[in-house]
């Protein structure tokens, strides 16, 4: 469970609620003997005159008693005991066995035979009964028998989650990534596969956790549960059913609330721990919270340039520390109302100190727009000591352990950064949507004939701004990118990646070719930031967590004093970029919007420039795109089929769905994406993507063209390594038209074109 | 265009797990039920031994309960008081589960469409939703004892347990087949009065499950592009239902039967709590007289159940999705 999970998590308030609830129930159930009235199990521990005394002001008959005289509370709070104990118990252990045995189905097929018949059988005994199987045989029910019987049928559940988070992220383009640079073993489960399990399977917990404690109390309401002489929530509440003819309502209203509390607070956790490890569920949206933080308001600049000043003064005062690296501008580090705590002590924090306002925007919006915890006036003073003192230490001891070449491991970039050198390694491919926007004052002097001019978004204040729309191709070393109306191709060869101590790694920019006006040196990710963003010190980059763009995990950096990036954490690409000027107003920023990822784009592709270039293709495009949600394609679609799209095409959303299979001997999950009519509504176009179960089993020819001759139209096909990736190119009247998808295999191709009839 | 694949082989591959499936139950319940038993409880039951009993299993002899009856007669006995319960109460889960889920997922993840029943699945269906779902985090026995006390105890409208009047003729004798011969009406409404209560706690046990999921998984589903392609075509009303469930129906119906355990687990705290003389209660004597071959008898069936409502569930949900059918079953 990552720092995310665990903050999105706090930012509920429900779960943090029954969080505390629970919390509070363990603890009064573990103090029972400091603070119950009497002893329920100590036969003189009570007085039968008591029976049935209905509820009154004294600790003792707060709840009433029951039929035997002995106290409510007493039984509630020595009951919790066993009860928690067997709830807790039976899921922590479901949970543990599961997801051992769950993953090793997932990765193993022998496992997964063996396992899944397993699965099987204990799925389909009812725990209850296996309960009293059991029972039956020992004659009783010791607690830890109990918890044995319940995660006996429930480990099940969990390991069945596992298999299947597991299974599905063995194949997820990160983890095929990591794979391909050598990433294997129980690292690869550690770091890739398992904090995609913990979340489903925490929330399962919770509410297996609440059944086991429903049901363990039902077991003992049969008097079939634990010894007659222990105590439950169960056991307690025993005769209270019969003693409602008594007139003595408190005693079953005490015990069932008490219970029912208690299962709902396990409830609202598990569907809280739901909600945080699910990234489609958007924590508090509301409260105006940017993704992005807002621009400082003219009081605030005023502060940070007055602070600016008081800081500089005092970091030179310190030259001593400024000469070992640290700089010394804007990095007063936590002032004011007193120090944040909750992401200084993130693990992906490197321990320097930053700008307290990205602290609080992280802070922000990693937790949906709740403040951090702020420390009482008295401590403020210490902590802030403490915390910039070990800050800078901190700061101090990785600087020199790090000084030189040498890498860090405290972000997985730096390793894939590292892996791409390695002979044979194998670079995925990206497609991404970018827009670029910087203040007219930003780009003086640099020409940037390709953008359009307008309006400022609002997050880069007021003025007139220039705008450019970019797709981004990726392959590896390799990037081509086009321009709003203007295509301008480069290739560069070049590394890129993070090193978060020596900032981005931008190596020499080189080998572009202009294909029309207006070009841009355009190289990979870092060289189209170092192009549009030139004036980013990327040196000593600091993390300050972690941040979802464009539905990607990536890391935020402080790149020295002048700029903020995000970096994917998978792959390494900049998927948002900023530059600030002197008062911490953005000035140009740079985002990625969609990121389509898994594809492994033709090397023809970056060899060879759009043929016939683009100018007669752009006269030709008549028809406006649909705007289509779906981020994967669109970043094809609207940088290719603007293009290229013949005359007389309308673009019509597909009027069917489709399961197909493949001859071919594995099983493919198609989706029509989007569809092309012709004048006469017949469908001349279509996307379409294609899933296969297991990518890894599929081995065809690394490049394969094939023709199929239709007339006027013909379809290639080039296909990367391991079936995974390929791309379509569908001649259409003399007219090219690049036409891509995740994953196509040929056959399935050839069917598609077919079905154009 | 291809042809989906058939779905014989499926169901096939799925069989064949599901027997193996039944096959390793049988051991299990072999072993409760053959097992040697301590002396502590019901004193000391001799036991035929695993191998003998499963062996007698297959040719469906279950052995002899502690009272020295025929297990297989004993649970046959059982078996109709238990349908009587199960049968209503699984179609009142399904059928108001199912169709305020629908209605209340549709609902919510549609705003403007049809008024009608978009007002019913909010006003109904929400209220209902949220109460079913507090009732099935509930622990079942205070719930069904809370309705006891309230509904027999207190107000005396319904008969606090037991399947039929104790003045009249007991259920499942000579005598009461022949009353009910006679007197149909006075019966069958005696049956129907006791049943009412019984049948009602067991739905609430899984009444939440259906809307818990359809509205987990139908808003999602409704933004996708073969919907928006669907309503583009003009597609509209059950038509349009159809095309968003039938993508999910696999775990639905999945989710559906992963309850089947629990239920049984239901059961059996409702034949209890309401003297339903039905294999819960037996399951619960069999228990207090430490007859293991009881015991493995009724697992084997309970768990032969739950085994049949899986491959159902996962045959209906192959045959609405072809998909599913490449699956490895």
């Amino acid at each position: 469970m990552s720092g995310l999970f665990r903050r999105r998590l706090a930012a509920q308030r429900r779960p943090m609620v029954a969080l505390t609830v629970l919390a509070a129930l363990v603890l009064l159930s573990l103090a029972a003997p400091l603070l119950a009235p009497q002893d329920p199990g100590d036969p003189v521990g009570f007085d039968p005159q008591d029976a049935n005394h209905p509820p009154a002001l004294s600790w003792t008959f707060l709840l009433g008693a029951d039929d035997r005289g002995r106290s409510v509370v007493a039984l509630l709070l020595w009951g919790g005991r066993a009860s928690l104990a067997i709830g807790l118990g039976a899921a922590i252990v479901a949970a543990v066995v599961g997801v051992s045995l769950g993953a090793l189905a997932a990765r193993y097929g022998a496992a997964d035979l063996v396992v899944g018949s397993a699965m099987d059988l204990c799925q389909a005994m009812p725990p209850l009964l296996v309960a009293l199987a059991l029972g039956t045989h020992l004659g009783g029910l010791e607690p830890a028998l109990l918890i044995a019987a319940f995660a006996a049928s429930g480990w099940a559940a969990s390991a069945r989650l596992t298999r299947a988070a597991v299974a599905a992220g063995l194949h997820a383009p990160s983890t095929e990534a990591a794979r391909a640079v050598g990433v294997s073993g129980l690292r690869l489960f550690r770091v890739h596969l398992l904090p995609d399990v913990l979340a489903p399977v925490a929330a399962w917990s919770a509410s297996a956790a609440a059944s086991y404690l429903a049901l363990a109390a039902g077991l003992d309401f049969l008097g079939l549960g634990l010894p007659s002489g222990s105590i439950s929530w169960g056991t307690a509440l025993a005769g209270a059913q019969d003693a409602l003819a008594l007139g003595n309502w408190w005693w079953l209203a005490a015990g069932g609330i008490s219970l029912a509390v208690e299962v709902l607070a396990l409830h609202a956790i598990a569907q809280g721990m739901g909600r945080a490890g699910d990234p489609a569920y958007h924590l508090t949206p509301a409260k105006g919270l940017p993704a992005w933080p807002e621009p400082p308001t003219a009081v605030e600049r005023r502060k940070i340039l007055s602070r600016d000043f008081r800081d500089d003064r005092k970091w030179q005062r310190r030259g001593r520390l400024r000469s070992r690296g640290l700089h010394g501008r804007r990095h007063a580090g936590p002032r004011g109302a007193g120090p944040l705590v909750a992401i200084s002590a993130e693990p992906e924090a490197q321990g320097g100190v930053y700008p307290r306002e990205w602290e609080l925007w992280a802070e922000r919006a990693t937790t949906g727009g709740r403040a951090g915890r702020r420390l009482p006036g008295w401590a403020a003073l210490p902590v802030t000591a403490a915390v910039v003192i070990s800050g800078l230490a901190a700061g101090l001891v990785l600087q020199s352990r790090h000084h030189g070449s040498a890498l860090p491991d405290a972000l997985p970039i730096a390793e894939r950064a590292v892996s791409y050198d390695q002979p044979g390694g194998h670079a995925p491919s990206y497609i991404a949507t970018a827009s670029y926007a910087a203040t007219e004052a930003s780009v003086a002097g640099r020409p940037l004939p390709w953008a359009a001019w307008g309006e400022c978004p609002p997050d880069l204040g007021r003025g007139r701004c220039a705008h450019v729309e970019v797709q981004l191709w990726y392959s590896g070393t390799q990037a081509r990118a086009f321009g709003e109306g203007i295509t301008f191709v480069c290739t560069a060869q070049q590394r890129w990646g993070i090193n978060p101590m020596a900032g981005l790694a931008i190596a020499d920019r080189r080998g572009c070719g202009p294909l029309g006006p207006g070009m841009g040196e355009i190289g990979s990710t870092a060289g189209v930031v170092a192009t549009l963003l030139p004036a980013i010190v990327p040196q000593r980059a600091r993390s300050l967590g972690a941040e979802l763009v464009a539905g990607r995990r990536c890391w935020l950096l402080a790149l020295g004093g002048d700029g903020r990036a995000c970096v994917d954490a998978a792959t390494g690409l900049t998927l948002a970029l900023e530059r600030l000027d002197h008062t911490g107003q953005p000035a140009a920023a740079f985002r990625i919007d969609a990121l389509s990822y898994g594809l492994d784009l033709a090397p023809e592709l970056f060899s060879n420039p759009i043929p016939g270039g683009n100018a007669g293709l752009m006269d030709s495009l008549s028809q406006p795109l649909l705007n289509i949600q779906a981020a994967d394609d669109q970043a094809l679609f609207s940088a290719l089929v603007p293009t290229v799209l013949p005359a007389g095409l309308t673009p019509q959303t597909p009027t069917f769905d489709s399961f197909y299979d493949d001859r071919r001997g594995y099983a493919l999950t198609q989706r029509v994406r989007q569809a092309y009519s012709d004048r006469r509504g017949k469908v001349a176009l279509v996307l379409i993507e294609t899933v296969p179960r297991s990518a890894w089993d599929v081995t065809p020819p690394r490049a394969q063209a094939q023709g199929l001759g239709r007339g006027d139209r013909r379809v290639l096909i080039w296909q990367g390594q391991r079936g995974l990736p390929s791309l379509v190119r569908m001649e259409y009247d003399g007219t090219a038209a690049l036409i891509s998808s995740a994953v196509l295999s040929p056959p399935t191709l050839a069917r598609v074109a077919m079905g154009l009839e | 265009m291809d042809t989906a694949p058939a779905i014989g082989a499926f169901l096939a591959r799925r069989a064949v797990r599901a027997l193996l499936t039944a096959a390793l139950l049988l051991v299990v319940a072999g072993i409760v039920a053959g097992a040697p038993v301590g002396c502590s409880q019901g004193g000391c039951g001799t036991t035929p031994g695993p191998v003998a009993w499963v062996w007698g299993a297959l040719r469906l002899d279950f052995g002899a309960t502690a009272g020295h009856q025929p297990v297989a007669e004993a649970i046959g006995a059982a078996l109709p008081a238990t349908l009587l319960l199960v049968v209503p109460a699984a179609l009142i889960i399904l059928a108001l589960g199912w169709g305020a889920g629908l209605a209340l997922a549709l609902a919510e993840s549609n705003p403007g469409g049809w008024s009608l029943p978009r007002r019913l699945g909010l006003h109904i269906g929400r209220p209902l939703a949220t109460a079913a779902g507090v009732a099935q985090v509930l622990p079942i026995f205070w719930l069904g004892g809370l309705l006891v006390a309230a509904v027999s105890v207190g107000a005396g409208w319904l008969p606090p347990g037991g399947i039929a009047n104790p003045t009249g003729p007991a259920f499942g004798t000579a005598a009461y087949t022949d009353a009910l011969g006679s007197q149909p009406l006075s019966i069958l409404g005696d049956l129907c009065r006791h049943l009412l209560l019984p049948c009602c706690t067991l739905a609430l046990a899984g009444l939440a499950t259906a809307p818990r999921l359809l509205r987990a998984v139908l808003p999602a589903q409704w933004t996708t592009q073969h919907m928006r392609a669907a309503r583009g075509a003009g597609l509209s009303g059950g038509r349009l239902v159809w095309r968003a469930v039938r993508p999910v129906l696999a775990p639905l119906l999945a989710g559906t039967a992963a309850e089947a355990p629990l239920l049984a687990s239901a059961l059996i705290l409702v034949e209890y709590l309401y003297g339903w003389p039905g294999v819960g209660l037996l399951a619960y004597q069999a228990t207090r007289a430490g007859d293991t071959q009881t015991m493995g008898a009724l697992l084997l069936l309970f768990g032969l159940t739950v085994i049949a409502i899986g491959l159902l569930a996962d045959a209906l949900a192959a045959l609405a999705d072809p998909r599913l059918r490449g699956a490895a079953g």
